[in-house]
């Protein structure tokens, strides 16, 4: 089980319900995926849509727990009051905390990150801040409180994958105890995998699902993934060596006396 | 009266609180999230808070989100 803010979980997978070609391939998603955790959001809309109403009827069918975020903010104020705005709504403390410091990559605002961070853990919320890779804000979001960092592997949406894996190893060595989670930048199961593999709680991810060619196949890939990387960390990996070493034993290797006659023939 | 919702200008007649702005809008009791002048406002207290001239009220709903 994966216990995540004293809550207790078979899925390591996080999952995003936004993106897919319809609410219909989202559903098949979301089962497939087996992720018991999915972030949504909230927005302006007309209330002759009822797009948000369904969409909200539908999601609580699903019985599963809601991580709300603050997606597109920009100020710390703004975040601060959109998460009281999601508590309300979706009726949860959780929320996955954004703060976007630059347009182009997306990049969270540490400084503003950490300031709401801190306004919300005090007004009781449970913090999932998305952060990047920096070793220091995450220790600075720990200290505030958080007991959960969720760091980026690449900008969101840009399926890049890892793009500084000892980064990521060196947070997860710095903050052993810290409920560290990948969000973004997530484009193969294979990512998914290394990340858990590198001993990684989760993985939240939405893209790299949503925009896949078949999204259901594709989730369940990556439930696969995440399992597989979780299973191999827990199974404690072997540790690489410079050099090659036969498998196979020695002892009593075929031809053995006829390689002084051959001596480019080596041993595989 | 003029208030502002989601930044619109909207003339409004009728509605005196923030509850009856919702009802007049046709958004669905339990589905919307608002802020009032930039600050957040509970869902217990629409029904109390009194529209102002030129309020200034962002009202959320429920979306998909990554």
């Amino acid at each position: 089980m994966f216990s995540l803010a004293n809550k207790s979980f078979k899925s390591r997978m996080l999952l995003g319900t936004a993106l897919y070609p319809s609410p219909e391939v989202m559903k098949q998603s979301l089962t497939e995926s087996g992720a018991e955790v999915i972030t949504v959001s909230l927005r302006r809309q007309s209330p002759n849509s009822k797009g948000g109403q369904q969409f909200w009827e539908y999601i609580k069918s699903l019985n599963l727990t809601l991580l709300p975020n603050t997606a597109g903010c920009r100020t710390a104020k703004e975040a601060v009051v959109t998460a009281q705005m999601a508590r309300d709504l979706f009726e949860t403390n959780w929320i996955k905390l954004e703060v976007i410091g630059d347009d182009y990559t997306l990049q969270p605002d540490p400084f503003q990150l950490l300031e709401a961070a801190r306004e919300l853990l005090n007004d009781g919320f449970e913090v999932f801040p998305y952060s990047t890779d920096d070793l220091i804000l995450a220790q600075r979001l720990v200290e505030a409180g958080c007991k959960i960092v969720m760091p980026w592997a690449a900008p969101i949406g840009s399926g890049q994958g890892l793009t500084d894996p000892r980064a990521l190893e060196t947070l997860r060595a710095r903050l052993p105890e810290t409920t560290l989670i990948v969000d973004a930048g997530v484009g193969k199961p294979s990512h998914a995998a290394r990340v858990m593999e590198m001993g990684f709680d989760g993985v939240l991810l939405n893209s790299a699902v949503a925009l896949a060619t078949h999204p259901p196949e594709m989730a369940k890939a990556f439930a696969l993934a995440i399992e597989a990387g979780r299973m191999g960390y827990e199974a404690g990996l072997m540790q690489e060596r410079d050099l090659a070493k036969p498998s196979t034993p020695e002892l009593g290797t075929p031809f053995w006396h006829r390689r002084e006659q051959t001596p480019e023939v080596g041993v595989d | 009266m003029q208030v502002l919702v989601n930044g619109k200008e909207l003339e409004i007649a009728q509605a005196k609180t923030v509850s009856d702005l919702l009802q007049e809008l046709g958004y669905a009791q339990g589905s919307v999230a608002v802020a009032k002048n930039g600050e957040f406002l509970a869902r217990k207290d629409y029904a109390s808070t009194v529209l102002e001239d030129k309020v200034d009220l962002e009202i959320l709903l429920p979306m998909q989100g990554g």
